[in-house]
């Protein structure tokens, strides 16, 4: 009976909040951590490289072994045997149900931390796996409805808006919400309450990350170094989607310029319009660059105008977009951000480089969410005057490796494109120093207001 | 212009933080506890094992040589004040233009000579942390003296290291001499509620040691003995002036210092817990061991020290906080532990939750003059204001949602507050 409930303390970590988590090796980076993020980082290559390994029956052959297992349950929601891809979701959703309930009774005393908790499990199991499931069983495109591009990144491919357009009303329904998603009622939200709405309220990779990975939070490096290499890393991979997007995109107008409502010659014009815009902005808002170096900011303009000439003049030309191999790229990032970075590193580094490296370092829907909530929104996190004891726990819980503490200590508020939301940081100060706020226009905002 | 500060702490690096924002006068840092500045309230989180020692480093180790700050690892012994110079106990030797005392504080004794006893400390220096790291192997039972705010703390670090011990308090309620008596009852029943071995109304009166020195048992007035093979007196602190005595500079119970932080010596000040103000400002104790206070006065010392005609220090409205368990606590302006008929105070209390909010207000003319809350979060730029403005608590009252700082979605409690003032009133 006491080690019934010993174990039953360990597994919910009852009461416990993060006591003792230097000391296991398990989130220490210790042995047993490292074991996981092995067994983790193996699993991913061989789902994604070598499902037959897993028991994938090969073309209409009877699945064996592991993936046999889920046939029950794949053909009670689709009608199918299993595929690697329903054995994932399944698996992804119910470690996320069960770290959610885990997570909910550890801060069972911060109704935010509740109600944000739940409203992650729901988005994952209804929108990221019982919706999906239901559209293909009824012989529609199946499509995760809170998944937008750029996260999504082939929502512009050539095939996925073949299969959309053909698909009568409710695929152009699908197509619509798509593009809405990304370019209304995510600036609109990420206005109002900053990226959180998104990455640490509906977001699937937040969902595993918060709940899952929330015993490995502290492990995610807050030097002033790796903040430095998350922009290296992150705005990068932002520029490459787009960049990927606009040449797929090129190609699937060229081969078929007149053939949908808009033309080959439509996109053209949209997408000089908007690159046109974008330089624009960056010239006369200077609020903008703000904390970017003279000569950053003019490099960063004339990278702007130079893409734009070279994409008219190879549109002039008749040449695809900057003469870049549509197929190759998209290849390539499929591989290696797709795979590699979002599946592999990101969520098997959970033991050793904290749960957010894919959020952090990678996502492009991070990226974009972030230079909007930098600039444009009304969240920030309020520092309480000068009650802050420099103690570090806002710091070392911080899943994005924010140093919280240096704004904190300083009676600064903290406006930072990484920062999703989650609250631990106000939930583990020991003197009530930090609250998450939607408050008046947060540029420039260095003063408490109200 | 060398400044040289004696003491790494929150005190000493606020001087060297705020002096180097104003000048570029060269500064040095003398300590003998760690070369480098670590959050003194959060040793306790390094013990329980939620925080690495470097994490809770508050400045990121390139801000001293990028500060121009020198640090310097020893105990100043000696003060020649003719010469402006002062001695290591290494023996070298630095030569000042002014010197600024940050010495902190040091563990109350019980006066029985217990800590000439091995297996007996007090809580406060990182080697008190070490020393307890190594001992918390092998003991059997620890005992915990003093109803304090570090007892607390040491008690909930032995919980998360499941170390059995007993924590003895001689008031009859945890906290009953610097909370007030409803509060003192909701925080003792919460560590009830922890299921911890705590005794009220116990007075330690002697130790018992073996043949190795070593600390056997501890004895209770009752003549009872219980035994214990570590025990941490946690009573309180005192400024930790004790060799300053054979120096030139003035000192009682702390370093004597004026409005400037200035001492008897012209040209050396003093900040922090080692500070007994001649003057105290109004409302304010003349020995002060606080955090907060020990940054406010770093960081007015560093703005003034090269000042000619510097204004007095001033430390604003009172404020203070700390957490027992699970159960924050914060306090702003005068909030005493009784009230006399010149205070009038509005208390509500959560009927199953460890939460309150109190309001005091002056009986006479109903002016705002401090509050303190339990398992709550109030804004101190908000409290700040209304006392600073004297605002009365009827306008107080409607508008205590201002001051709320509780994380969004928290049950708020303002309307039951409202209820109790109108119904006591009326």
């Amino acid at each position: 009976m006491t080690s019934i409930l010993k174990w039953s303390q360990w597994l919910f970590n009852f009461e416990v909040k993060n006591e003792g988590v230097w000391f296991k090796s398990l989130s220490n980076r210790g042995v047993v951590g490292w074991i996981l993020a092995l067994f983790l980082s193996f699993g991913y290559i061989t789902l994604y490289f070598f499902p037959a390994w897993l028991g994938l029956g090969a073309k209409g052959m009877p699945n064996t072994g592991f993936i046999a297992w889920f046939d029950p349950i794949s053909r009670f929601f689709n009608g199918s045997a299993a595929s690697q891809w329903f054995v994932y979701g399944f698996l992804y959703t119910l470690i996320i149900l069960i770290m959610g309930v885990k997570f909910i009774i550890k801060y069972k005393n911060n109704n935010y931390q509740i109600i944000r908790t739940i409203s992650l499990l729901f988005f994952q199991l209804c929108f990221a796996f019982i919706i999906p499931e239901i559209m293909a069983s009824l012989n529609q495109p199946a499509m995760d409805l809170k998944n937008m591009w750029p996260l999504n990144y082939y929502f512009f491919f050539d095939w996925n808006i073949k299969k959309l357009l053909s698909s009568g009303y409710f695929g152009l329904f699908l197509m619509v919400w798509g593009i809405a998603l990304t370019f209304i009622i995510s600036p609109v939200l990420t206005y109002f309450y900053g990226k959180r709405w998104y990455c640490s309220w509906v977001c699937g990779c937040g969902g595993l990350a918060e709940t899952a990975g929330d015993p490995f939070r502290h492990l995610s490096d807050n030097s002033e170094t790796a903040w430095k290499w998350e922009r290296r890393i992150i705005y990068p991979i932002l520029f490459l989607v787009c960049l990927m997007t606009l040449t797929i995109l090129d190609s699937f107008f060229r081969k078929n310029p007149e053939t949908y409502w808009i033309t080959f010659s439509h996109f053209k014009v949209i997408i000089l319009l908007l690159l046109a815009g974008i330089i624009a902005l960056g010239i006369w808002q200077k609020g903008w660059l703000k904390g970017l170096s003279k000569w950053s900011k003019i490099g960063f303009i004339s990278l702007g105008i130079i893409l734009f000439i070279t994409i008219a003049f190879s549109w002039s030309y008749q040449k695809p977009v900057l003469l870049i191999n549509a197929l190759k790229l998209r290849e390539w990032y499929g591989f290696y951000v797709g795979a590699i970075f979002s599946g592999i590193i990101g969520v098997g580094f959970y033991p050793l480089m904290g749960s957010r490296v894919w959020c952090r370092f990678g996502c492009p829907m991070a990226a974009i969410l972030g230079i909007q909530q930098r600039f444009f929104s009304r969240f920030r996190i309020t520092v309480n005057g000068g009650q802050c004891i420099s103690c570090g726990n806002c710091s070392t819980y911080c899943e994005m490796g924010i140093d919280v503490r240096a704004y904190a200590q300083k009676g600064e508020n903290i406006v930072r494109a990484s920062c999703v939301g989650c609250g631990i940081c106000a939930e583990v100060c020991p003197r009530g120093v930090l609250k998450l706020e939607n408050g008046p226009l947060s540029l420039e905002d260095g003063k408490i207001r109200f | 212009m060398h400044i040289v500060i004696i003491g790494n702490g929150i005190s000493g690096v606020s001087v060297a933080k705020s002096l180097r924002e104003y000048s570029d006068a060269e500064i040095t840092i003398v300590s003998s506890e760690s070369i480098s500045f670590f959050s003194r309230p959060a040793l306790m989180y390094v013990f329980m094992g939620k925080m690495r020692f470097k994490d809770i480093l508050p400045l990121p180790s390139d801000y001293w040589v990028k500060n121009k700050i020198k640090q310097v690892y020893g105990a100043a012994k000696e003060i020649d004040t003719e010469n402006q110079k002062i001695i290591l106990d290494n023996g070298s030797v630095l030569s000042y233009d002014k010197l600024v005392l940050a010495l902190g504080s040091q563990p109350k004794s019980l006066g029985l000579g217990e800590f000439n006893l091995e297996g007996i400390q007090g809580f406060y220096s990182l080697q008190d942390v070490e020393k307890l790291q190594d001992s918390s192997k092998k003991i059997k039972h620890a005992s915990i003296i003093g109803g304090g705010l570090i007892g607390v703390e040491l008690a909930e670090m032995f919980v998360s290291r499941g170390i059995s011990f007993t924590f003895w308090v001689r008031e009859k309620w945890f906290g009953s001499n610097f909370l007030p008596k409803e509060e003192a009852e909701m925080v003792t029943n919460h560590l009830i509620s922890k299921n911890i071995n705590i005794k009220f109304e116990r007075e330690i009166i002697g130790f018992e040691a073996d043949d190795s020195n070593m600390v056997k048992s501890v004895e209770l007035q009752s003549g009872e003995k219980v035994d214990s093979d570590l025990v941490c007196v946690c009573i309180g602190v005192e400024p930790k002036v004790d060799w300053l005595k054979s120096t030139d500079v003035q000192t009682k119970a702390g370093v004597l210092v004026n409005a400037h932080l200035q001492t008897n010596m012209p040209s050396i000040y003093a900040v922090g817990d080692c500070v007994e103000c001649i003057n105290p400002v109004h409302g304010r104790k003349s020995i002060e061991t606080l955090w907060y206070t020990g940054r406010l006065m770093g960081e007015y010392l560093g703005k003034n020290i090269l000042h000619e005609n510097p204004p007095p220090y001033e430390p604003g409205i009172y404020f203070n906080s700390a957490k027992f368990f699970d159960v924050e606590y914060q306090i702003y302006g005068d909030v005493p532990t009784s009230f006399s008929e010149s205070y009038g105070t509005v208390f509500w209390k959560h009927p199953t939750n460890y939460k309150s909010i109190r309001l005091v207000f002056n009986a006479r003319n109903d002016e705002f003059i401090g509050c303190c809350v339990l398992g709550i979060r109030f804004r101190q730029e908000v409290c700040e204001k209304w006392i600073k403005e004297k605002w009365k608590i009827s306008e107080v009252l409607p508008l205590l949602s201002e001051a709320n700082f509780d994380s969004e979605f928290s049950t708020r409690y303002e309307r039951e507050l409202l209820d109790i003032y109108n119904n006591t009133v009326i």
